[in-house]
């Protein structure tokens, strides 16, 4: 087991009305490795769970760092497809009818995904489609990616899918050094968009980074009742250089 | 604001299907050979396939919606599923995925190359007059109470398809008693859509009458409610002429109208596409 270098934490809350087996996003992380994802997997498919799952888990266990240049996400995705087997035995068995079985299968499932790593150079990072990254230094957001306005998010983001032959679409790369203090914030749409409204220097920015469990439950809460945010699952993955002496 | 219930199992939605299975019914659409009452039966079908589908999450079918399809012809008027549905009304939907009448192997319709088992739960029926009104009665008499037993959920959608005009009175009565049926997020939503056996002009989508060509088109008008401004937006996606204060109604629809309408009425709100 590699030591933690890195502090990474994530939050998720389901879609309001519904439970964690509801739960189409995935988020995977090594704060020893300093590898991170996110994806939000489609609803429009039966399986996007279970293949944002697969993209995470597998992105982050990989550790491959030619998916963050041109051309090698998608090299990776042909190989992550190859392993895909919504039928296998890592996830419960189906309790659909067969025929609707059959279909989910031949149709696939798509999902978006935002994944990186850290290292001693920085953070560079792949996207496609609108799980967006905020970088924030010194309590203030100092760029985001891929999206930067909330106007940005529409209903139809790129998505990678598990059986097309398409070729990949919207491939994008963020790359930057890192300071000592800086966080990395990485947000599925609904709680993105929020989060890209927001001013540069607002005063949300500290208490997002102070967010526990408890506290991002809460933060959803309020930003459902208040209609700030469609209802939407939500996840937040918070990472960041490890101060030294601190816990990850 | 109306019409924005998000649909979820504590809000499921619920969709009645009025199958018009007079005589008339079995008379080809114009150019084709295909009967109105086969065209309607697999349009239907393909619908209810797609509603099973949308609500598939991970290993299961999840009930956000509860479905009826009632067919008025023959001289009676009742519920449409065959097999073990036959006789239920409102059936959730996890229900209707597992009992399918039967499968047939066909060509998808979103995919003509690749052919599949597709379900079967409604199969074409056409015999005597048409009992619109005594059908409007009767999804009164359910839809109600599922509206009092959801009264948060978005309010249900009737589509009425049909090919000719009531033969058991003026249905527009019992069409406006159906359309006051509401829950807290709107009035039910009726929507007509006739078919026609003549090569004329659809008129689609209408916010006025006055461009309709008859009474019955009239009424018909008068009996539909508008769409919702989601189903405006996706009717305009679908590159279809729609205005501010259009109608759920389609008149003098072929086929090719028929599945369209079926996509744009049952639309039921911003649905949460990731």
């Amino acid at each position: 087991m590699t030591a933690a270098r890195w502090s990474m934490v994530a939050y998720w809350e389901t879609k309001a009305g519904t439970d964690i087996a509801d739960w189409e996003d995935g988020a995977a992380y090594s704060r020893g490795t300093g590898w991170f994802a996110v994806a939000d997997g489609a609803s429009a498919g039966g399986l996007s769970r279970e293949w944002a799952y697969r993209l995470v888990r597998d992105y982050v266990s990989d550790q491959n760092a030619s998916t963050l240049h041109d051309g090698g996400l998608g090299a990776w995705v042909t190989d992550v497809r190859s392993r895909f087997d919504p039928r296998s035995e890592e996830f419960p068995a189906s309790r659909s009818p067969d025929w609707v079985q059959e279909e989910s299968v031949r149709r696939g499932a798509h999902a978006t995904l935002l994944a990186g790593r850290f290292d001693q150079d920085g953070v560079r990072v792949v996207a496609v489609g609108d799980t967006c990254l905020v970088h924030l230094r010194s309590g203030m957001r100092l760029a985001s990616f891929p999206l930067v306005d909330p106007a940005d998010f529409g209903t139809q983001p790129d998505l990678i899918a598990s059986r097309a032959q398409a070729l990949l679409a919207g491939v994008s790369f963020y790359e930057s050094e890192i300071d000592k203090d800086d966080i990395i914030l990485v947000a599925t749409d609904a709680l993105a968009a929020w989060l890209l409204g927001l001013p540069a220097d607002s005063a949300f920015w500290p208490a997002i980074c102070a967010l526990d469990h408890h506290g991002f439950a809460r933060l959803c809460t309020d930003l459902r009742a208040a209609h700030l945010v469609r209802n939407d699952d939500m996840t937040l993955l918070r990472a960041g250089p490890l101060s030294p002496g601190a816990a990850a | 604001m109306p019409y924005s219930q998000p649909i979820d199992r504590g809000h499921p939605g619920c969709i009645v299907l009025l199958l018009d299975q007079s005589g008339s019914m079995l008379d080809p659409f114009a150019g084709g050979r295909e009967s109105k009452a086969d065209a309607l039966a697999k349009a239907v079908n393909r619908l209810l396939r797609n509603f099973v589908l949308q609500c598939q999450r991970g290993q299961q079918v999840r009930d956000y919606y509860e479905i009826a399809a009632i067919g008025y012809g023959g001289g009676a008027v009742g519920p449409a599923f065959g097999g073990r549905l036959k006789g239920q009304y409102l059936v959730p939907v996890s229900i209707l995925a597992s009992y399918p009448l039967k499968m047939v192997t066909d060509v998808l319709p979103e995919d003509p190359q690749v052919s599949v088992d597709l379900p079967v739960w409604v199969e074409p029926k056409a015999a005597a007059g048409t009992p619109m009104t005594a059908a409007m009665n009767m999804v009164g008499s359910f839809v109600v109470d599922w509206a009092n037993a959801h009264p948060g959920s978005f309010p249900p959608i009737v589509v009425n398809i049909s090919d000719g005009e009531a033969t058991d009175g003026d249905p527009r009565p019992t069409a406006e008693l159906l359309r006051n049926i509401y829950t807290s997020d709107g009035n039910l939503l009726l929507f007509n859509i006739n078919l026609s056996s003549e090569p004329r002009t659809p008129i689609e989508y209408p916010n006025a009458p006055n461009l309709l060509p008859d009474l019955y088109a009239r009424g018909l008008f008068d009996m539909s409610s508008p769409l919702t401004p989601y189903m405006l937006a996706v009717a305009r996606g679908m590159g279809l002429p729609v205005s501010e204060g259009a109608r759920g109604f389609v008149f003098n629809a072929d086929a090719a109208k028929l599945s369209e309408f079926l996509d744009v009425g049952t639309r039921v709100s911003q649905v949460q596409d990731r």
